[in-house]
Formats: structure tokens, C-alpha cells, sequence
């Protein structure tokens, strides 16, 4: 894997690497693959599942109390009345 | 002294006759704690824990009789409790205060246990040693220069350290059964769906569930007991009827499982001769030992680190710097905050996984990974479901051996990976797994042996657990 497609891969996964971290991260990286592939090259195969188990109960659609709007944005780090401040997206 | 050394269900019947108090019980495990404080187990001892205690000696002095009435536990940092900070170990939630009560915390509080701290972790619970956590490395208590295992290992330092009776993990990969091997204590698996994940932070959605740390086998089943059950916060725990573990089953008669698959694995490790060892000790205590196949069993291993690091990806997209975790203060634009807060954020076994993740999930490569995981997993399943027609419960190294020296696996990350050769089944395959403590490495530290049971089977482990061990005393 070369360095201009882990550069591709860090800006999908929103993380940043200085150059020295991103050439350790190639080398790293070819290893994790290579232990992946042995899935990938395997000739096992079942039925696949999504879910592990087979039931969704779903609750009662009811309206109930729920939590607070300060209780929500208690852990946001920049509010102002009652929403999420953000930098300006929009020109 | 005395108190330190209890099970849960003797402190509780020691409440309850009034030969303690619940406030004595929670001075004496919050001085241990104290005590134990260079082994980095506990990150907080909650404030209130003198005020719950004096509350719950009165509420005791009028009749209440909970299964855990004045019980003093320790909860992983990654479980939400209201009010409380839980930041995963890692710096980004560092200030995170719970809003609400995970379901597992409401279910001890209803019964009477006393929470006293929140304990150390691997990051996000990923790890096998506790040194991914950004709050520094758990020690591990038989030997303070090597780890306890993870990523629970402060919920496992914990409990074996007498700081509490019980303590709850969460598990993906063997979080709970690693270090309960390391540090020579119980710990539980349960099945996929037995316990709420409602609270607990997510790591691997499909793999996930909360893990229980003990000394005994009676203090394990009676935590499962109460935590165990359907809710309706989570829809994919499941409303099989919880059972009564702790009545344990007199006719232990088991047929028990020895995959051929495991026995080759485990040649030269140095968990073998113990793992023969234990296998002669069944043969004499008159178990039924079986061989059995369990041939994809070393797909287990690469499967798993398709699918956690895949849903882990996913999972922790929401820590993004703008809703509740800490924000880069250079960031000027969105991107912007997404991308620096995130990057400072996480530690560096996290970003790993979550670089992997998406790789596995890209356009492209997703048939050939992630689909084909699933495929093989299926495959798994359907293996132990057969190996489950010709034996009770299967036995198998929970370890490749003692726990390893604190910074002894720095370089490749393949090789820490590999610690969970013999956990990561149980995960995949959803069945319930017990860790028991049984015999020593070279170096004198403790090695386990883990019990798997069909799904929701627990009692049927539980029951052989308390038998075998029986013996052994």
C-alpha cells in the first residue's frame, strides 16, 4: 500500500498523521492487511448474518418523558441556545 | 483485613444479620483502594460512596433485602453511570459526564450494590494489556512489572487485589477472559444478547457484551442473575428467561469437548501442558472427555479483526468534536474540528483500528473483506453448533500463557493481536465462555482455563465451574 493511498484512507476516517507517522503507518498497515487476507483467500464460507441474533423487538411506538434538552448538551462543548454551535458552513 | 477477603454473598449475609455495616464494609474496600493506588486500577473513587452507603444501611434497617444488599463493585470506564464521569480511558471523553444510567447499573442499584469507582481500560477497549489507555498502565497484581491483561484489566487488577468482590468489564475479544486468567480470577462472557449493551459505550456492536469479574463462582452467577435480561433500550439483547445460575446443578455428568484444532495450536505455547494438565483432572474427577473438530477455528483470529475494527470504524464516527467530546480550540472550519479533534483525541490503537475499519469497509474491498468475514463467521457458528451435538461444554486455554512484561510487545501490532488466539471464538460464534483460574506458568502466575457452553447455557458452566472446583480444594 503506498503512502498517497493511506493519505486517501486517513482523510475518509477524518484523522490526521504527520509524515513520519504516515510512513510507519504503511509499513504497519501491510502487516494488518496481509492478516486480513487470510480471511479474504480463505475457501470457508457459511451463511452470513447479519445480526446475532434473530429477533428485533421493537418497544411500543409511545410517546414517553425523555431527557432534557441542558441534559443532552451537557457534554457538547460549544452551545448557545439550545443547539450545537458549529463554524459557519453555508457562504 | 477480614472484610477484604469476602465474597459478595458473604457481605451481603453479614449486612443483613447486622455483623456489619454497609458503611463499614464500603471503609474498608475504599482504604484497599487506597492502598492499591501505584497499581493504577482505579482511575475514580466516586464521592458519594460514604452517603450510598449510610443510605443503604437504613434502608436495609427496614427490610430490604436485595441480591446485592450493601455488595461494594467497581465498574469498567467505559459503562455509563448518571452523573458520573466515563471517558473510555481515553482523553477525548476525558470530562464526559454520564446523562443517563446504563441498564446494568440500573439493575445492581435496584438491587443494593454500592458502585465505588470506575477502573482502568484499554482505550475504547482496545487492547490487550491496558497500555492503550491514556490515563497510563494498570499493573498487574502478582507482578507489578507486567501487565493485567485487557482491555478490563482494572476491573481484574481490581477484584484481585480485594479492593471489591465483584467487578463488571465489557467484552469483544476477551477483554474480561484475558485478564481474569492474568490475574487468577473468574471471569465471564456471556452469550451475545444476555446482558443489556444499553450504557455501555460501543466498540463492535456485534460482538459486544458487558463481562463479570469475581473470585468465586456463586459471586459470578449471582451478578448474572441480576444483570442478565431483556430491555427494551436494546433490541438486541434477548428475552430468553433469565435462569437461577446460582442454584447450581447437583448431577454434573458433562461430556466434556476438547477440540483437536486447539490442542494442535496450542503445541509449544506455553499454555500447553497446563491445558493437559487440565485435561487429566477432568478424566479423574470422572468428566466424560470427548475430542471434537472445531477446523475453522483459526479463522477465528483474522475474522475478528475484520469485523471489530469494520464496526468500531463505524462506531466511533460520532466522536467527532462537535457534540460531546472535547474540541480542538485551533480548528477554524468543520472539517477542520472533525479532523484535529479527533486526531488529538484518539490514541494510537484506536486510530489503527479505525484506519483498518474503513479499509475493510471501502468501496471495492468490501465483498472481499467484510462480507466474506461475516461468511466465514457463519461458518464458525454452524461448527460449534455441531461440536455442541457431541458434548456438553468445551475446554480450552483462555491464554498462550502468563501474563507478559508491561512494554514487552511494542513493535508489531499482529503479535499483542494474537494474545487472542483462544478468546476471540466465543465472540464470534456468540456462545457463553467462564474463565476459571486453574494452574501456574514458569514464573509462578496464574493461567486459566475457559468453559464454553451452548448459547444462554451459562448455568449448565456455572454448574460444572463450581463442581470441578469443589474437588480441587
Amino acid at each position: 500500500m503506498d503512502l498517497k493511498e493511506i493519505k486517501h484512507l486517513a482523510e475518509l476516517s477524518k484523522l490526521e498523521f504527520s509524515q513520519e507517522e504516515l510512513q510507519a503507518f504503511s509499513k504497519e498497515f501491510e502487516q494488518l492487511v496481509d492478516f486480513a487476507d487470510i480471511v479474504k483467500n480463505s475457501s470457508e464460507s457459511g451463511q452470513i448474518k447479519y445480526a446475532q441474533i434473530d429477533m428485533n423487538d421493537l418497544r411500543q411506538d409511545k410517546p414517553k418523558e425523555s431527557m432534557s434538552v441542558e441534559k443532552l448538551l451537557q457534554n457538547t462543548p460549544k452551545v448557545a441556545s439550545q443547539s450545537i454551535v458549529v463554524p459557519r458552513i453555508v457562504e | 483485613m477480614e472484610i477484604l477477603s469476602l465474597s459478595a454473598l458473604e457481605i451481603r449475609e453479614k449486612i443483613l444479620t447486622k455483623k456489619l455495616s454497609c458503611q463499614e464494609v464500603v471503609k474498608a474496600f475504599v482504604e484497599q483502594i487506597k492502598k492499591c493506588q501505584k497499581y493504577n486500577a482505579v482511575l475514580e473513587i466516586f464521592d458519594d460512596v460514604e452517603e450510598k452507603a449510610k443510605e443503604m444501611d437504613e434502608k436495609i434497617g427496614q427490610g430490604f433485602k436485595g441480591k446485592l444488599a450493601g455488595v461494594p463493585i467497581i465498574i469498567k470506564d467505559n459503562i455509563l453511570y448518571e452523573g458520573k464521569i466515563c471517558s473510555c480511558s481515553s482523553k477525548f471523553l476525558k470530562d464526559f459526564v454520564a446523562p443517563y444510567n446504563a441498564t446494568v447499573i440500573e439493575k445492581v442499584l435496584a438491587e443494593g450494590a454500592i458502585i465505588l469507582g470506575r477502573a482502568n481500560m484499554d482505550e475504547f477497549a482496545m487492547g490487550s494489556s491496558t497500555e492503550n489507555s491514556a490515563f497510563g498502565v494498570t499493573h498487574n497484581p502478582l507482578d507489578f512489572d507486567r501487565v493485567p491483561g485487557g482491555s478490563s484489566g482494572g476491573s481484574a487488577c481490581a477484584v484481585a487485589l480485594n479492593m471489591c468482590p465483584i467487578a463488571l468489564g465489557t467484552e469483544t475479544g476477551g477483554s474480561v477472559r484475558q485478564p481474569a486468567s492474568y490475574c487468577g480470577i473468574y471471569g465471564l462472557k456471556p452469550t451475545y444478547g444476555r446482558i443489556s449493551r444499553y450504557g455501555i459505550v460501543a466498540f463492535a456492536s456485534s460482538l459486544d457484551q458487558v463481562g463479570i469479574f469475581s473470585k468465586t463462582v456463586e459471586d459470578n452467577a449471582l451478578m448474572l442473575e441480576v444483570i442478565a435480561g431483556g430491555d427494551e433500550h436494546d433490541s438486541t439483547s434477548s428475552q430468553t428467561a433469565v435462569d437461577n445460575y446460582s442454584c447450581f446443578e447437583n448431577d454434573c455428568k458433562y461430556t466434556i469437548g476438547i477440540p483437536k484444532e486447539i490442542v494442535q495450536i496450542s503445541q509449544g505455547m506455553a499454555c500447553q501442558k497446563n491445558y493437559q494438565n487440565f485435561i487429566d483432572s477432568l478424566k479423574k474427577k470422572g468428566f466424560a472427555v470427548k475430542e471434537i473438530s472445531l477446523d475453522g477455528i483459526s479463522l477465528c483470529l483474522p475474522t475478528y479483526y475484520i469485523l471489530a475494527p469494520a464496526e468500531a470504524a463505524s462506531n466511533l464516527a460520532r466522536f467527532d468534536g462537535v457534540k460531546y467530546t472535547s474540541r480542538n480550540k485551533e480548528a477554524k472550519t468543520l472539517q477542520e474540528i472533525y479532523k484535529k479533534s479527533r486526531s488529538e483525541g484518539f490514541g494510537k490503537e484506536v486510530k489503527r483500528r479505525i484506519m483498518l475499519g474503513n479499509y475493510v469497509l471501502s468501496a471495492g474491498l468490501y465483498d472481499a473483506y467484510y462480507k466474506k468475514a461475516k461468511a466465514v463467521q457463519g461458518k464458525i457458528i454452524s461448527q460449534f453448533d455441531k461440536a455442541f451435538e457431541q458434548c456438553d461444554l468445551i475446554a480450552m486455554p483462555t491464554t498462550i500463557g502468563e501474563a507478559f512484561k508491561i512494554g514487552s510487545k511494542p513493535s508489531n501490532p499482529i503479535d499483542t493481536y494474537k494474545e487472542d488466539v483462544f478468546t476471540v471464538s466465543a465472540n464470534i460464534a456468540g456462545v457463553p465462555s467462564l474463565s476459571i483460574p486453574f494452574g501456574q506458568g514458569e514464573n509462578g502466575l496464574p493461567l486459566g482455563i475457559q468453559i464454553l457452553a451452548k448459547k444462554f447455557d451459562e448455568k449448565k458452566i456455572y454448574s460444572f465451574a463450581n463442581s470441578f472446583t469443589k474437588g480441587e480444594e
